[in-house]
């Protein structure tokens, strides 16, 4: 009914469309008294209304819903993908196994191997516009996934302007075939699949890698195992797909994921997901694989959403005869929508589903009946050697010295105090039998009255703790108390008190002896105790000793400047030249200057050497100089000279975790991140809590773009300490970089901008302007090596190239060792890395090409 | 909102006036085509996000705010879907006449091109006199923006969203039914 002229509209529809608009909204039982008042009386006009707003009313299915499902044939796209015969020279395409959203699979047979291969090439409307580069890297880092039950992957390529990726070609069906031909499986065969799943989303979990996708059509059947394919690339596509620029809206990533699978944090978009999103994945499989359909099979993509965005309640199997309790249980607590209500992770999922393992019937009950027998057993022995236990225990005897507290003295009486405690640590190192927990970790306690044993031995990993108080009474005697604790159960084993006590040294030894005889009888081992008492060694005399605690004190705190602790050390040897420790320490003060202070090597490096040389002439089983010397080679970017020391030290104490966080600066500037890793959780074992340890954690998953992994650490860190420069200069990148900006923001504000990297993540969280006022502040001054580093990551963060290049020279030219920032195999540096003055200036520091 | 009036809500605007920032959209929807297919998401936040920033900066239109950026991206996602309508329409021999009904909720399989063709011809001549109708239909339809999103969108209320689909789908159902 469209007027003659070709117009949609009815006749006179501009002024009908008001009044229809006010008719629409009226309520209905107020309509008729509206339809008189606006037809005027014109019963034709009233017709008109009428028929117009009952149209309005009338609901149009088709359009109802969404174009893609409407027209779903037009939304497929049937043209075929130009390949070549052979994709990359190596893989001779045979024939089309399926499509999907955004790849397309082939059979092909592997030329170079003569295997029969699973071909995965992404179709072309995506791969214009991937971050190739990343998306490959995102591919590699799930390619290492190692596991039964995950798919490896062969190889992947971009070539011929095609990304693809390569798998073993598998001839068993997938589980949304197998779902869609039987419908639902039995518990057995569900219970056994589900497993596998679990079993390989805790192993991806356990190494960084979230799957984001998990669903049926991403589990393959072969014989009686399941194995989940394509981790990692719902992760790659979201990641690439970010443009630098994209990130200034706050969302670093695109919601990628399958809607009646995808968990409500994923729905909506929220860009800090984790390994919890694939539990919610996996709940919604689960459930499917029960029931024959996942809980929110909704009609349409944005009901799906919708459910998500509305805080709908999770869905329940009430009433599912199918299932059995426990695991309807499991199921509804995977699809919880608060990521903090699921399963903390997927180990937990396969030890629920371990309870229901499928087990023969007869041979059950024969199993079951030798499990209760072998468990009474255990009870037994237990229960006999838990009295045996009680009085000698086995195991290593691992013991953590908290800083003493210093009560009514000055400054200096508390960090000699506290140094104090330090150098009884350094001297039960020596023991042993006795290992020395979290040296660094305990430095979180300095100043605590009260703790709580228990909860202290767990964060620091040690069962037995020594704590103590220094007073100094107003005429100036001094009290010295000391008391060795159990913390399983908070029983005191030694405690001793020293009135006006002797020099601190000799002090030092017998508080030592003392607690290393208690140790003794406690765990059954051999004494030994008294020889090492530093009988036959120097005795320092007493005042270079003070000032050796001192500079340890600081040395341990880590400030941002170590001239304090640097100065004490050189007053300790000006008083006695045979002190060793003071030596040591001065070595590895000056050693890692340059890096707190910015002082350039040249500066410090004859003096550390000297001192360090000296202090291993005098002791030559001391490891504390090798590091120092360790590190001076580093920053004199001789790697392998630095390595060699570094392994040397590590050999010889291989529970030092200072060696151990140096070595890991260096492996990480190599640009050896698995390695680095490895050194830092080596680390991380004997001292949990050590915030250092922590912070480079996470800085090495960061320089990983394992963002989800950097933030377990860096949280942890932040509990520990959080006012360490390593963490929060890293912490404000991987806020950045899962798209918490204001926070990176906000964080970042607390650095100095000589801090290289502090403008970098000031500008990477998206406050330009204040990265540039940052560098103004930095070129006013007189320039320092440390300032020319700053300035060149300013400038990389600000696109600013060319400068970043000049600043890069001249750091180089300075010999700053700007490589020990940042990987440079990082993302830092993608925007120089293709240019022939970044690659000159690898090779001047030893870095090229490896 | 801005309170210049909108950019006509036409294709040749579109071709006309940024060739390159139309090509983006097109490239966009085609991506998402290609995922819903797969029964991956038809999200538009990452994509369209994405894509608004490349192009704010090249395109020599002012864009007044994302929003309007939005509405045009269904728009694209219409042209794409018609395209390829009038392609395979092309391939096809006989040209039997396909009529619509409205009251089902699927079009079958071998009319989609035709009705698609038909359907986008009378939202565009719904455009020229009532262009924001013209645009909620795109919005909702193409486009599976929420009643939310559109308000924000359009710069209108979310009743005066609901109000004009139900005009936009009276008038367009009255264009096709025979």
């Amino acid at each position: 009914m469209t007027d003659e002229s070709g117009s949609l509209l009815p006749r006179d529809w501009h002024v009908l469309a008001p009044l229809v608009d006010r008719l629409l909204d009226a309520p209905v039982n107020e309509r008729d008294a509206l339809f008189a008042e606006l037809s005027g009386r014109d019963p034709h006009r009233r017709a008109e209304l009428e028929l117009l707003v009952a149209d309005c009313e009338r609901e149009v299915p088709l359009l109802e819903g969404h174009v893609v499902e409407v027209f779903d044939q037009l939304v497929a796209d049937e043209s075929e993908l130009a390949l070549p015969d052979v994709l990359g020279g190596r893989y001779r395409i045979e024939r089309e196994l399926g499509r999907g959203g955004m790849a397309r699979v082939y059979r092909a047979q592997d030329l170079k191997h003569s295997r029969p291969v699973a071909v995965k090439v992404i179709r072309p409307e995506f791969a214009a516009s991937l971050g190739r580069e990343r998306f490959l890297r995102e591919i590699e880092i799930a390619a290492r996934l190692r596991h039964p039950s995950i798919m490896p992957l062969f190889d992947s390529g971009d070539v011929d302007g095609l990304l693809y990726f390569v798998m073993p070609y598998e001839d068993g069906l997938s589980l949304r075939s197998r779902l869609d031909r039987d419908g639902r499986l039995g518990t057995s065969d569900a219970v056994s699949i589900l497993r596998d799943v679990a079993r390989a989303l805790a192993y991806a979990h356990e190494h960084g890698v979230v799957h984001r996708d998990v669903k049926p059509d991403n589990v393959l059947l072969s014989g009686d195992a399941a194995v989940v394919t394509d981790f990692g690339i719902a992760k790659a596509f979201s990641v690439s797909l970010t443009d630098a620029d994209a990130d200034m809206l706050g969302r670093a990533e695109g919601v990628i994921g399958t809607p009646a699978y995808m968990s409500p944090e994923q729905a909506i978009g929220d860009p800090s997901i984790d390994h919890r999103a694939d539990i919610y994945s996996f709940g919604c499989l689960a459930y499917e694989v029960f029931t024959g359909q996942p809980p929110f099979a909704g009609s349409t993509t944005l009901e799906m959403i919708a459910v998500r965005r509305t805080n709908a309640p999770r869905p329940t199997m009430e009433g599912r005869a199918e299932v059995p309790a426990a695991i309807a249980r499991l199921i509804e607590h995977c699809l919880e929508q608060d990521p903090a209500a699921r399963p903390r992770n997927a180990s937990e999922l396969v030890d629920a589903l371990g309870s229901f393992a499928p087990l023969d019937r007869t041979r059950a009950r024969g199993r079951r009946r030798v499990l209760v027998v072998a468990s009474l057993l255990i009870v037994v022995a237990v229960g006999v050697l838990g009295a045996w236990f009680a009085k000698t225990r086995s195991g290593p005897v691992t013991v953590a010295i908290l800083p003493l507290l210093s009560v009514g003295g000055d400054s200096s009486q508390l960090f000699q105090a506290e140094g104090f405690s330090d150098d009884i640590a350094t001297a039960l190192v020596r023991v042993p039998w006795i290992r020395v927990m979290s040296r660094q970790g305990a430095v979180n306690y300095s100043g605590k009255r009260e703790i709580d044993p228990r909860a202290t031995g767990n964060a620091l990993g040690a069962r037995y703790i020594v704590t103590g108080s220094f007073q100094t009474q107003t005429d100036g005697l001094q009290t010295l108390t000391a008391q060795l604790v159990s913390s399983e159960d908070g029983s005191l084993l030694w405690a001793d008190k020293f009135d006006r006590p002797p020099e601190l040294s000799v002090l030092r030894d017998r508080i030592v002896a003392a607690i290393c005889d208690s140790l003794a009888s406690r765990s059954g081992n051999s004494s030994g105790c008294a020889s090492n008492a530093r009988a036959a060694r120097h005795r320092a005399n007493n005042e270079a000793y003070r000032l050796y605690l001192l500079g340890k004190r600081e040395l341990n705190q880590r400030g941002q400047d170590l001239s304090a602790s640097v100065g004490h050390f050189r007053r300790a040897v000006a008083v006695d030249t045979l002190s060793t420790e003071a030596w040591s320490g001065l070595s590895l003060a000056l050693a890692l200057s340059p890096y707190y202070q910015g002082a350039s090597p040249a500066s410090v490096a004859p003096e550390a050497a000297a001192s360090a040389q000296r202090a291993l002439s005098l002791d030559p089983s001391l490891t504390e100089p090798r590091i120092a010397i360790a590190v001076l080679h580093g920053r004199n970017l001789q790697w392998e000279q630095a390595e060699r020391e570094f392994k040397t030290a590590l050999s010889m104490d291989p529970h030092g975790v200072e060696g151990r966080i140096q070595y890991a600066r260096l492996l990480i500037a190599l640009s050896r991140l698995p390695e680095a890793l490895s050194e830092l959780q080596k680390a991380r074992q004997d001292d949990p809590a050590s915030v250092v340890v922590l912070g480079l954690l996470s800085a090495t998953w960061y320089l990983r773009e394992q963002f989800d992994s950097a933030l377990v650490e860096s949280d942890r860190g932040m509990q520990s300490d959080s006012t360490n420069l390593t963490l929060i200069r890293f912490r404000s990148l991987i806020l950045s970089a899962v798209g918490r900006k204001e926070e990176a923001r906000v964080l970042v504000r607390r650095l100095r901008p000589g801090i290289p990297l502090a403008l970098y993540a000031l500008a990477v969280a998206g406050d330009t302007g204040a990265a540039r006022d940052g560098l103004r502040l930095l070129s006013a001054g007189d320039p320092k090596p440390l300032d020319e580093t700053a300035r060149a990551f300013a400038f990389l963060g600000l696109g600013d190239t060319t400068a970043a290049l000049d600043a890069l020279e001249r750091a180089t030219d300075a010999k700053a060792p700007w490589p020990f920032v940042a990987s440079t195999s990082g993302t830092m540096f993608a925007s120089v890395r293709r240019s022939d003055r970044f690659r000159a200036l690898l090779t001047r520091v030893g870095l090229a090409a490896r | 909102m801005s309170s210049s009036a909108p950019a006509p809500h036409t294709r040749e605007t579109l071709d006309r006036l940024m060739p390159v920032v139309y090509d983006d959209l097109r490239a966009i929807a085609r991506r998402q085509l290609a995922m819903r297919a797969g029964g991956g998401t038809l999200s538009t936040t990452g994509l369209i996000h994405e894509a608004y920033l490349k192009l704010a900066d090249q395109s020599r239109i002012a864009w007044r705010d994302r929003a309007h950026f939005f509405a045009l991206s269904a728009l694209a996602m219409r042209h794409v879907l018609v395209d390829r309508a009038k392609a395979r329409l092309a391939l096809k021999r006989e040209g039997t006449a396909h009529i619509v009904t409205f009251d089902d909720a699927l079009v079958a399989a071998d009319s989609q091109p035709e009705i698609m063709v038909q359907l986008s011809e009378a939202i565009d001549r719904l455009a020229v006199e009532e262009p924001r109708l013209a645009q909620i239909v795109d919005c909702r339809f193409f486009g599976g923006f929420t009643d939310d999103e559109i308000a924000e969108a359009l710069g209108v209320t979310r009743r005066t969203v609901q109000r004009d689909w139900a005009k936009a789908r009276m008038l367009l159902r009255r264009a096709l039914e025979p």
